[in-house]
């Protein structure tokens, strides 16, 4: 369903008066990979690794500098802002960050169904918007009065939820989630990891995880990438990977996972 | 094994925007030496309120020490005059936070900063060339590569797990008896964590340390720590040896939050069509300035009663050397 | 969300005393003709230079003014030039700066060159050949005041512009597909509001003090309407004689600016940047 070829991300370094160009940081350096309708595929790697910068490239946030990133066979860089915002859209890691302090959840989240529905270039009535709102809303468990209310007055994990909202509100095929739970308690984290799982079943999402964090991988994907200093050196199967991986760095990684099994005393 | 660390019914209270908020309610703990404790929660449970507390680190004008002691080798800390205090902190008890970068003055040499410590405590006078030593005897305890290089760079030369390397140096160049960490690997890769901690273990070991390390990761705590304290709104609900946690949970938040981390022990892959999920806790930590009546999980625990929501419960020792919270436990 | 900048807002007492000056300010200019006792036009020859008295309590000026009405009525002159400079300056430049911010590249270089030889002429002279080549009067001075300090707003919004650029909720409008003109006005716009009001409230403060300024050289305001400007320059012929001529306006001069600055600083703790936690 998405293929990306050889893409690279450099980005230029600049130096001296007249910014000239005297090196590149290489953020993505020519990685391939391909993900399935209907599964959970994975990018993990350590700080610096360049999953975030592939994560906004999928998305359009960024543009390719070499390579093509095409979605069932069309190169998304032809594809206009919206057509695009309909096939792929993005959650992200902070949920304090990710919504306009300024807005109501009713507008966060209605200005995307209102951008959705008005793509014939037709006018939207205003309770159309609301109800399709309050829907999204209900479908990732939070409830339907809040329209009015601002994003300050929630939780971590309820803003997540809003975050979520917003993306299905375009009905994306495929959703790239940045560290969707890594900034939320251990508690919120299950349940939010919970709501992708049920999401997925229940519209034929897939996703894009971008984590760090090795378990909550393990648990969600079908697939992995390793990456290390924008390459991927170590890809397959969950099982395949985790149970034998075969490049050092994958090695390094799966053995620094702390685990939550002490040694018995006594 | 006596106790180096002994608190006693510590309770400590903020105020923001006229609310007042209940941080800590009523705990105590101790702390052996030579050993490592660790205290897990979630946000808003008050780890590290306790921690700074402990040092008496929170300004009178946030946060008021409604009630409780502190007794190190037998004097309460929060009674001591500042001076006696400074002695200790940084000195006898150290403390490492969470982000190396920003505990690390930014315009001075690390070097200038690990003989701040070191000179300030010592009381004696070095010559320039005896401090040198010093600091670079302290760099190679913490197995930093090239103390010498290490030793006149600035901080953001320095990737994170050097310079947390540096503020255990900090910490621990004074040969302190306690070392307080504030989640000390959270904003580390998880290759350098698994260094650090591994630092730790050793350190602790070699120099009879005994420490406290407070954290949200139950991998960090079965990794390192040999008893744990388990806190939820402000107070401790479990307390227990580190695999009595893990194999014999007996508050149903512990034994919540233990089903809520994704385990090795399920097959790997994503889990099709609701089958498999991870048993979450539902409902949200409770605000701080609004808790519930009766024992503060009672909302969202699975097996709360009618009698849970009349009286907070106190800490009972279920088990031998294993403390419960709770009415309905065991 | 605003209930909460209200309440902080109130707790800060010199931003809630340069608030009211500036209220009793607007009011006095707004019912003037109410409340002056005398048309301010209105000469007196046999009773001119006389100081406070009952029936001039400030005083008259050298043609038998009474010199409260004047000032009463000068207080429309500088509110408004205050009000309407800066107004031009902050559509400028928030303007000019949300484009140079947000698109960056080659708009952004040609905009921030533009502000760079802007910023190298020394304002107040330059304000001083335009109006000499100009007529002197109100609307061209609040042409040209605000048309010459739009530079320093630009700067301000772009730097803001480019911290807010990156934050979360600005990718996501972007990753939503939303219109370039959505992304600014609504998402980064309103984030920005903070500093620029800051900033406009002070630099009232400032377009006050130059229209004055230009007033008593006889480039601004041209008499019989009064300005507190152009009653100072009357003054200063009498100094010796009359000292009420330039006490009184000196003051109204200083008491505004004064309010604004302290709104301005009260302002600034009141919105930024805990503003941001929230």
């Amino acid at each position: 369903m998405l293929n990306v070829e050889n893409l690279k991300k450099y980005f230029p370094v600049e130096r001296g008066v007249f910014r000239r160009i005297v090196d590149y940081v290489r953020a993505v350096d020519g990685i391939s990979f391909e993900i399935r309708k209907g599964e959970v595929f994975a990018l993990v790697g350590e700080s610096g690794c360049g999953k975030t910068t592939t994560a906004k490239l999928i998305v359009g946030l960024l543009e390719p500098t070499d390579g093509g990133i095409f979605f069932h066979g069309k190169d998304i860089s032809l594809l206009g802002r919206r057509e695009l915002a309909r096939k792929i859209q993005i959650i992200f890691q902070d949920p304090f960050a990710s919504l306009n302090p300024r807005l109501t959840i009713g507008t966060i989240v209605g200005e995307a169904v209102k951008h959705k529905l008005e793509s014939g270039g037709e006018k939207v009535k205003s309770k159309e918007i609301r109800k399709e709102t309050k829907g999204l809303l209900n479908g990732v468990g939070l409830p339907v009065n809040i329209l009015n209310e601002y994003p300050h007055q929630f939780s971590g994990g309820q803003r997540q939820r809003i975050g979520i909202a917003r993306a299905l509100a375009m009905q994306p095929e495929l959703i790239v989630a940045d560290e969707p739970v890594s900034s939320l308690d251990i508690s919120v984290q299950a349940q939010i990891l919970n709501l992708l799982l049920d999401l997925r079943d229940s519209l034929g999402l897939s996703y894009l995880l971008i984590a760090h964090d090795l378990n909550v991988v393990r648990f969600l994907s079908d697939r992995v990438a390793v990456m290390y200093q924008g390459k991927i050196v170590e890809r397959g199967s969950v099982k395949k990977v985790y149970q034998g991986p075969q490049h050092s760095y994958t090695k390094r990684l799966l053995e620094a996972i702390p685990t939550p099994e002490p040694m018995p005393i006594e | 094994m006596e106790n180096v660390l002994e608190v006693r019914n510590l309770s400590i209270e903020f105020y923001k925007g006229g609310k007042i908020i209940q941080a800590l309610r009523d705990v105590s703990l101790t702390l052996k030496s030579n050993e490592v404790l660790g205290i897990v929660g979630e946000s808003g449970c008050g780890k590290s309120t306790l921690a700074l507390s402990i040092l008496k680190l929170i300004p009178e004008r946030e946060g008021n020490i409604v009630s409780g002691e502190v007794l190190f080798k037998g004097e309460d800390l929060l009674r001591l005059s500042d001076e006696k205090l400074l002695q200790i902190r940084g000195n006898r008890i150290s403390i490492i936070f969470q982000d190396p970068f920003t505990s690390l003055n930014p315009v001075f040499r690390i070097g200038n900063q690990i003989v701040e410590s070191v000179t300030l405590h010592r009381k004696e006078n070095l010559s320039t060339h005896q401090m040198e030593k010093e600091i670079i005897k302290v760099l190679e305890l913490v197995k930093m590569p090239k103390p010498k290089d290490t030793m006149w760079s600035y901080p953001h030369q320095l990737s994170g797990g050097m310079q947390q390397r540096v503020m255990i140096a900090i910490a621990l160049s004074p040969n302190p008896e306690i070392l307080i960490a504030d989640e000390p690997t959270t904003a580390l890769d998880v290759t350098i964590q698994k260094e650090i901690l591994d630092l730790l273990s050793e350190l602790q070991k070699k120099l009879g340390l005994s420490v406290v390390l407070i954290t949200h990761d139950f991998g960090i705590v079965a990794t390192i720590c040999q008893r744990v304290l388990v806190m939820y709104a402000g107070s401790i609900v479990e307390k227990a040896s580190t695999s009595e946690i893990f194999y014999n949970p007996l508050h149903p938040y512990t034994q919540g939050l233990l089903e809520s981390v994704p385990s090795r022990k399920e097959p790997p892959g994503s889990p099709q069509g609701g089958k498999r999920r991870l048993k979450a806790i539902p409902g949200q930590v409770p605000d701080p300035s609004n808790l519930p009546s009766g024992c503060k999980f009672h909302p969202r625990c699975p097996i709360g009663s009618e009698d849970c929501k009349l009286e907070e419960p106190s800490l009972i020792e279920l088990t031998k050397n294993h403390w419960v919270k709770c009415i309905r436990a065991g | 969300m605003w209930k909460i900048i209200w309440r902080r807002f109130r707790r800060n007492k010199l931003a809630v005393f340069g608030a009211l000056i500036i209220l009793s300010l607007a009011l006095v200019a707004i019912i003037a003709p109410l409340i002056a006792p005398f048309n301010p036009n209105q000469q007196d020859i046999l009773h001119r230079l006389e100081p406070p008295s009952v029936k001039h309590p400030l005083g008259t000026d050298d043609l038998g003014r009474d010199l409260l009405s004047r000032i009463i009525y000068g207080t429309r002159v500088s509110l408004l030039v205050g009000f309407v400079a800066v107004g031009i300056a902050i559509i400028i430049g928030s303007l000019l700066g949300l484009l140079s911010g947000y698109f960056g590249g080659w708009l952004d270089a040609l905009i921030m060159r533009f502000v760079d030889i802007m910023l190298c002429f020394p304002t107040f002279f330059l304000i001083l050949m335009v109006i000499a080549f100009l007529e002197p009067n109100i609307w061209n001075i609040m042409a040209v005041i605000g048309l010459t300090s739009w530079p320093g707003l630009t700067r301000l919004v772009r730097g803001e512009c480019l911290s807010i650029r990156e934050r979360e909720f600005v990718q996501a409008a972007k990753a939503l597909g939303l219109s370039n003109r959505r992304v600014m006005f609504v998402h980064l716009l309103p984030n920005i509001m903070a500093p620029i009001l800051v900033t406009a409230t002070l630099g009232i403060g400032g377009a006050i003090l130059t229209e004055s300024a230009l007033s008593f050289l006889g480039l601004g305001v041209q008499p019989p309407t009064p300005s507190w400007g152009n009653i100072l320059t009357a003054g200063k012929d009498y100094i010796t004689m009359a000292w009420w001529l330039s006490l009184y306006p000196g003051l109204a001069i200083l008491i505004t600016v004064l309010a604004y600055n302290l709104l301005g600083e009260g302002l600034r703790d009141v919105l930024d940047p805990r503003m941001m936690l929230e």
